[in-house]
């Protein structure tokens, strides 16, 4: 029998639901009322960064970077017919991507959705490989990743995690190099996937115009039990200081892009909930289109429009970034490190810190309608180990002091480093 | 399960269509404006940029996104883009639902008055906007056309556009240019300004709970102020079929891949009544993963990791980019025509067109579960003087035959291909 949570939010009137199957696998649903559309994930928590299988009893395996993002490739083909085209039949919209720490396989359709889950948890639940198939995807792949390295956003990204970290594979390209994804073979597929693809590793996640009934009754009917795999991530020894403090590039660019990244170093290889929604307040206070930072970078000249920042983390790796494009990013960097050190100094002000608030409240509220929204939300939510609408009340109860506290954990100027991409000499 | 969208015309060139509905948690705003796409539209083009960030109420940047935050971190952003021959000005704005407010608040009609202000009552003196600010906005705008070339795809996009419709008004980028920019002075934008409130077609799209008619209201009263002139009429140039040979054009870039672009003219002199039947072949030529350019170029012979076809239906024009190694771009687009060439053969069978039936249907079924798509939705039919809705055209797409796909497939005439082509200095070191 199949356990039911339900978790719900006063404040939306909303509510999800969150499944634990007796195959092991976890289901959540977030039926909406009043939608055409169903969006469904299935996902496992094995991305990019696990270069490493660790299996009990086994020595640990290193496996070729960008094998995680070609095995997602690779599970949309069977022996008979491939995943598109069984999609094609039910008319959904298929596709899959492949992050630092996830895969995701998913679809939205408006209908045939029990059809459609079906093919979802079956294709998945699949795989076939054979050496030919798996060399036909070599050249695919290789465009790519060709592709995003004529994206200087992508190149000046990686070129800060170079910086920033010294062993962590969060500095490697998803889909890895072309030299990487040559030493990929059928078997090392097959192995990744019976170690990464066990159901207690996974999550089904689906919103829109469903229910739970629905959704557990497909789950029963297709997925089989599978003695469970323990995964464990490996912890890749990553030190606290960084790689180096700068790298630059040159490449056919208009103007100068920069990111500059603080590395911060926790206890815990993964943030909650609460710390990264204090990180996003006080990345808002510092550089938001409110601060006088913002204001002043801008009317000097130094930043675009296209100036942005984030808190980014995941399993082993969290740093703040900020990145755009500007005639001289180091003049920027000084001038946000300033900024940082004179907040430290002086504290938060309460009245601007109340306007963020209220804000960050007004976007969470915000980011409850979209369906491919809130199914990714849930996969992290599962996968992270916290529960859909805890934004909400987080933002209700937090105060200035605990943003404070947070602030001084943060921006370390010692592990902080710069990527520049320059304009090609003669351009 | 969408509620129908409601039409409505507060005055001569003004339509406001609105859907009502209290199944989000946002509520969701825009005006549109458009003016015919002629001579240096720079001023036009900036318009909406400098007009998002202050207002004479809110004068500077940290009051205005100060009174935003308030309105619990409402949005506003600012976007052109030309509709066939015509400039869409547009400004949206994305807020919280009103019955989220935590002290009862209207917060879709205060940000309703918050677009009419920055809209109506800029920051503006003595005929003219604030130097500082216009300076700052030329140097963005400059800084992004400048920029265009570094995303490689877009500029492949960009430059076969231009080559192909290099006769055509079609030809001029929405955005500018760095001339116009850099001759813009506080009085001539002034002056661009006030020539839009009185010319131009206006569209208002509404998405959420509350009055739609004190919305409305609200904006006839605004554009009751204004002396309005001869409203511009809505006006683009079709060219049935391309002309002579095929036009190449080959630019020369440090990057890893190239970037190609086959330019066809889509064979109809009424791209809106033809829409369904080429929009159909479109989708089985390059739309989907079963279509013809998924299935061979990628799928079958690993060319490239993407190659897809989209139409421009307000130009009748259908554009097919890929991304691929130098040396395969002759094989590529001999590939890709011999796709569109097999259409045209009559190889259209009942299962491809079943599998673009159910795809397109399936896509125009999800329009009305997000209010940024219904304002979306509405935002595509600016220029189109019969407003439509995704059920009208679902029916029309599922209704097109593959007899009709096969016309339209032998319509279809290659214009110019594009070819962005590594120099060789872009490889790793």
């Amino acid at each position: 029998m199949s356990t039911v949570r339900e978790i719900h939010s006063e404040a939306l009137g909303d509510s999800c639901y969150e499944v634990k199957h007796p195959s092991g696998l976890t289901v959540m649903v977030y039926p909406k009322e009043g939608y055409s559309t169903t969006y469904a994930i299935f996902g496992t928590n094995y991305g990019s960064i696990d270069t490493v299988i660790k299996t009990a009893g086994q020595e640990p395996r290193t496996i070729p970077e960008g094998t995680a993002h070609y095995l997602e490739h690779k599970l949309f083909e069977s022996e008979e017919l491939d995943a598109f085209e069984r999609f094609a039949k039910t008319g959904a919209s298929a596709n899959a991507y492949t992050s630092f720490d996830k895969t995701c396989f998913l679809f939205s359709c408006a209908g045939n959705f029990a059809d459609n889950l079906r093919i979802l948890l079956d294709f998945v639940q699949h795989p076939y490989f054979t050496e030919q198939t798996v060399q036909k995807e070599q050249g695919i792949i290789g465009q790519e990743i060709r592709m995003y390295q004529d994206e200087p956003g992508w190149e000046v990204f990686f070129n800060l995690m170079k910086c920033l970290y010294v062993k962590h594979p969060v500095k490697i390209d998803i889909a890895g190099t072309v030299e990487s994804i040559s030493h990929i073979t059928a078997d090392l597929l097959y192995d990744c996937y019976n170690n990464f693809y066990s159901l207690n590793n996974m999550v089904l996640a689906v919103a829109g115009n469903t229910t739970v009934e629905e959704v557990v009754s497909v789950v029963d009917e297709v997925i089989k039990e599978k003695p469970a795999i323990p995964v464990e991530r490996a912890d890749y020894g990553e030190p606290a200081e960084v790689a180096s403090h700068r790298k630059e590039e040159s490449l056919a660019v208009s103007m100068p892009l920069f990111a500059l990244g603080f590395k911060e170093n926790w206890e815990r290889p993964v943030r909650t909930l609460r710390e990264k929604l204090v990180a996003n307040i006080l990345l808002d206070y510092i550089a938001g289109e409110m601060s006088p930072l913002y204001n002043r970078l801008l009317n000097e000249g130094l930043i675009n429009t296209s100036f942005g920042y984030e808190y980014f983390t995941g399993y082993g790796y969290t740093a703040t970034i900020f990145e755009g494009e500007s005639k001289d990013p180091d003049a920027v960097a000084d001038a946000i490190k300033q900024e940082i050190a004179r907040i430290k100094r002086d504290g938060l002000d309460q009245q601007e810190f109340d306007r963020i608030l209220k804000m960050s409240y007004g976007k969470a509220i915000m980011d409850y309608n979209d369906i491919d929204g809130l199914t990714n939300d849930m996969v992290a939510a599962h996968f992270e180990g916290w529960d859909m609408f805890e934004d909400i009340a987080i933002y209700q109860n937090l105060t200035l002091a605990d943003a404070e506290e947070q602030l001084k954990r943060e921006f370390d100027a010692e592990t902080c480093a710069i990527s520049i991409i320059r304009p090609k000499e003669g351009d | 399960m969408q509620e129908p969208y409601e039409i409505f015309t507060p005055a001569e060139g003004v339509r406001v269509v609105a859907c009502r509905t209290e199944r989000f948690k946002t509520g969701q705003l825009s005006v549109q404006l458009v003016l015919p796409l002629v001579g240096d539209v720079s001023a036009f083009s900036l318009l909406p940029y400098l007009l998002s960030r202050t207002c004479r109420d809110y004068p500077d940047d940290v009051s205005f996104n100060r009174r935003l935050a308030n309105l619990y971190g409402a949005e506003v952003h600012p976007s052109v883009a030309k509709h066939g021959e015509n400039l869409v000005l547009r400004l949206s704005m994305t807020m919280i639902d009103s019955r989220f407010a935590l002290h009862g608040e209207d917060i879709i009609f205060d940000c309703a008055k918050l677009l009419c202000k920055v809209l109506f009552e800029p920051n503006t003196k003595d005929g003219k906007f604030d130097e500082m600010q216009l300076a700052r906005e030329k140097r963005i705008r400059l800084e992004r056309l400048d920029s265009l070339k570094n995303d490689k795809r877009g500029y492949a996009m960009h430059r076969c556009l231009e080559e192909m419709c290099s006769e055509e008004n079609y030809r001029i980028d929405a955005l500018g240019t760095k001339e116009g920019v850099a001759a813009l002075t506080a009085e001539s934008v002034y002056a661009a300004w006030q020539t839009m409130l009185q010319t131009a077609r206006f569209q208002v799209n509404v998405v959420g709970t509350g009055s739609v008619e004190k919305i409305a209201d609200l904006f006839g009263q605004y554009i009751a102020q204004v002396p309005r002139k001869q409203i511009m009429n809505f006006h683009t140039d079709i060219v049935e079929r391309a002309q002579g040979d095929v036009k190449r054009v080959v630019e020369e870039e440090p990057v890893r891949q190239g970037k190609l672009v086959l330019g066809f003219r889509a064979g109809t002199r009424d791209p809106q009544a033809d829409y369904a039947a080429i929009r159909v072949m479109t989708d089985l030529f390059g739309g989907g993963p079963y279509s013809r350019c998924f299935m061979n170029v990628r799928e079958k012979q690993s060319l490239c990791y993407y190659c897809s076809a989209r139409y421009l239906s307000q130009k009748g024009l259908i554009m097919v980019q890929s991304g691929i190694e130098n040396e395969n771009a002759e094989r590529v687009i001999a590939e890709v025509q011999k796709q569109l060439q097999d259409l045209a053969d009559g190889n259209v069978t009942q299962k491809d067109m079943d599998n673009s039936h159910r795809a397109l249907v399936d896509g125009l079924h999800s329009v009305g579960d997000t209010p940024e798509d219904l304002d979306g939705w509405a935002y595509l039919q600016t220029c189109e003087l019969e407003f439509s809705d995704p059920e009208k055209l679902a029916d029309a797409l599922a209704a097109v035959t593959a007899d009709q796909v096969i016309a339209a497939a032998k319509n279809v005439t290659l214009d110019t291909v594009f070819f962005l082509r590594g120099n060789g200095e872009g490889e790793d070191e």
